[in-house]
């Protein structure tokens, strides 16, 4: 799978994906978020798969990506598809149900 | 107001329809004997409800389906007297609002009638306004530019409008629950793409709402396709930036036009506070100059003049700038001056007497010196000269031609009278020798003519210092050979002594000197006889040869004796004036002084060594070096 792993390559309770659209500021800055608000709260237990469309972009349809920066919640069920603006960590948090989990 | 058509063609039931109903001030009666009559009414369109006698017919078509088909959707009340279920239910399928039963009293029924009419108008007027606003918002929403998507709460696609199926190229089918995504940021703008097709990245901006959709929470997120202002604002930024560039270039270069401009300006101080020292200097050097100075133009009207010049003329600056120079040059110069003018205009320089004209008329003796000025086009633009005050200069060396006059008058007096008195002097000194009997006597009158022959050979010597002048004696080929010949004989037949003179030279030794050089070897002989020691015999070898120094052919003469010889602290010193060597021979110490300065003026050299290298006492050796003619 297309991507950069930035954790370790032994399941993870939590995987994420990200998607977003060529190596910008905007998208930098949306991986960087998703990274701090793991880091805090999911330390040691997540694993982010970045996915550049620009780079892959056969995989907008087969993952079904409408817009960018998306996040996908593969792990833990149900998946979870989150789509905007990832600075406000907060938002982030509820999104993806991290707060109620931990 | 609200408008009722009663159709009924029972004129009874319409007057009594027309009575109870028009007791309400809000409701005006249209009554319609008939179908076609009604039909007519409700063509006008302003009827807002129909109550009519359910068994009336067009044909074979109950008056319901007769509506139905006109497209009249005004509500209807059907009335009737004593009609069984199956009719009431048939009617009220059929779309009619209500079915009115006149069985009892018609006025009781009539009264219900209004009450029905009041509360269906009132629903339907809701209706009407309920129907409008879907209409327009539905207007609204597929209308709108923007792309509206409806999501659930966990981001599934429950509408979308016409804009997004467009904004996004899918098919609302394509796209109805499908999971588009939870939104992260709720009511704020956000930047960010969309895909278009899954493949195309498009700008939009998205704004999220909480809404409630077919009664249940929903998200309304409304996109905005803003690759336009995207565009705009990306053009506007490389505007901004490209002028930011120009700014910065304008500014560097500003700058750097800043920094050349301090640059030139300080560049220009220096110059000029160098100028302005260049000036001061110059000026002092004009001004406190010893002498006198000025600028005269192509018409040799004064343009300059230095304090010192005017000083000098007894003027002052201003008296004298834009006069004409010839004014203050003495008329025994000016023919020469303006020979001068013409020299200078052909750029020569040069240095001449001039004879100025002071203010009192008196003369002023000058030497100029002048040069000429040359405009930028190479021409001359008159000239510049400087006065030096030759006067006092002039005095003098007219003082001193006087003295010197005087001074060779009193060698000639010496020279001539002097040396003729002691001449006959000696003549009676040696008379008185040969007769005076006294040994005693003859040897005070010998020692007394000893004096006068010293004295004599002094006045010699003077005048021939006197008479070798630079210049004054020309320069010839000399026979030495000849010379020295004629020495020999003349010291070897003295009867001072036994003198013998070897000469060694080469048949040709002509130099370049005149007459005065017989001296030289006259002195050095008569040194060696003088000098020799008592009742030695004297032997005086002359050797001469040919040597070249320089690339110039010189003869050189050694003259050497078997004398006391001269010690080496005495060597350099003896060719002194009034310096003599320590010997017991008299002598006045000028003759080597004569050499050496003959020999210098002929361009020569002579130097004294010993005969026998080292050993002094052996004799000395005097060289001479003369030029070769």
């Amino acid at each position: 799978m297309p991507g950069v792993k930035s954790a370790a390559k032994a399941p993870k309770e939590w995987q994420l994906r990200i998607y977003v659209a060529g190596e910008t500021d905007k998208s930098r800055k949306a991986v960087e978020n998703l990274k701090k608000v793991c880091e805090e709260h999911l330390k040691g237990r997540y694993a982010i798969e970045v996915i550049d469309l620009v780079k892959h972009p056969q995989l907008a349809a087969q993952d079904q990506i409408f817009a960018v920066p998306t996040i996908i919640r593969k792990l833990p069920e149900p998946l979870k598809k989150l789509i905007g603006d990832m600075s406000v960590s907060e938002k982030v948090l509820v999104g993806l149900d991290i707060k109620q989990k931990i | 107001m609200t408008i009722i058509l009663i159709i009924d063609n029972d004129p009874s039931i319409l007057r009594e329809g027309e009575k109870f109903l028009s007791q309400d001030t809000s409701m005006t009666i249209v009554s319609a004997p008939s179908v076609d009559k009604a039909l007519s009414y409700l063509e006008k369109g302003n009827i807002d409800i129909i109550v009519a006698n359910y068994a009336l017919q067009i044909g074979d078509n109950p008056l319901m389906s007769t509506l139905q088909c006109s497209d009249i959707e005004v509500p209807v009340i059907f009335y009737g007297r004593h009609p069984d279920e199956r009719v009431i239910i048939e009617t009220i399928k059929s779309g009619a609002e209500f079915f009115l039963r006149l069985d009892g009293e018609s006025r009781a029924a009539f009264l219900e009638l209004r009450g029905l009419i009041e509360e269906i108008i009132r629903r339907r007027r809701a209706e009407l306004s309920l129907k409008r606003t879907v209409k327009d918002l539905r207007a609204i929403v597929t209308r709108n530019a923007d792309a509206m998507v409806v999501l659930d709460r966990d981001g599934y696609i429950q509408f979308v409008n016409p804009a997004a199926e467009s904004l996004f190229n899918m098919a609302e089918t394509d796209m109805l629950g499908k999971l588009f995504g939870f939104p992260i940021v709720l009511e704020e703008p956000v930047e960010m793409y969309i895909l278009r097709a899954f493949r195309k990245f498009i700008a939009v901006e998205m704004r999220m709402v909480e809404v409630e959709w077919k009664g249940r929470p929903s998200y309304l997120v409304s996109i905005r396709d803003v690759t336009w202002h995207v565009h705009q604002e990306e053009e506007l930024s490389q505007a901004r930036d490209q002028l930011e560039i120009e700014v910065r270039v304008s500014r560097e270069e500003l700058q750097h036009v800043n920094e050349s401009l301090w640059a030139e300006v300080n560049e220009r101080r220096r110059a000029e506070m160098a100028l302005r020292e260049s000036e001061r200097k110059y000026r002092q050097i004009v001004e406190l100059a010893q002498e006198g100075i000025w600028i005269i133009d192509r018409k040799a009207i004064i343009r300059f003049i230095n304090p010192k010049l005017a000083d000098m003329l007894g003027y002052s600056a201003e008296e004298l700038v834009g006069r004409l120079s010839y004014d203050f040059i003495h008329e025994t110069s000016r023919d020469a001056q303006r020979t001068a003018i013409e020299r200078r205009k052909q750029g020569i320089r040069e240095s001449y007497d001039c004879d100025l004209v002071r203010k009192d008329g008196t003369k002023l003796v000058t030497i100029v010196s002048a040069a000429p000025i040359i405009d930028e086009d190479g021409h001359y633009d008159g000239s510049l000269a400087m006065f030096t005050d030759i006067t006092r200069r002039r005095q003098s060396e007219e003082e001193l031609k006087e003295a010197k006059a005087q001074a060779e008058l009193y060698l000639d007096l010496m020279g001539h009278d002097i040396r003729n008195l002691s001449q006959i002097g000696m003549g009676y000194i040696e008379l008185a020798i040969e007769l005076a009997e006294n040994e005693d006597i003859r040897d005070l009158l010998q020692k007394s003519l000893d004096s006068l022959k010293d004295m004599s050979r002094i006045i010699d010597n003077v005048r021939k210092l006197q008479r070798e002048k630079p210049g004054e004696e020309r320069i010839a080929s000399i026979d030495l050979c000849k010379i020295l010949r004629d020495l020999k004989s003349l010291y070897e037949a003295s009867e001072t002594g036994d003198v013998t003179i070897n000469i060694d030279a080469p048949s040709d030794c002509l130099v370049r000197a005149n007459e005065l050089v017989t001296d030289i070897f006259a002195n050095l002989i008569g040194n060696s006889v003088k000098h020799a020691r008592p009742g030695t015999a004297v032997v005086i070898d002359i050797g001469v040869d040919r040597i070249k120094s320089g690339g110039i052919d010189y003869l050189r003469i050694m003259v050497e004796d078997n004398g006391p010889g001269i010690p080496n602290w005495l060597k350099d010193k003896i060719f002194m004036r009034f310096q003599r060597g320590d010997t017991r021979a008299h002598g006045k110490g000028l003759g080597l002084f004569i050499v050496r300065a003959l020999v210098d003026d002929f361009g020569g050299k002579v130097w004294v060594e010993d005969r026998v290298p080292g050993d002094p006492g052996k004799g000395a050796r005097f060289v001479v070096i003369l030029p070769a003619a």
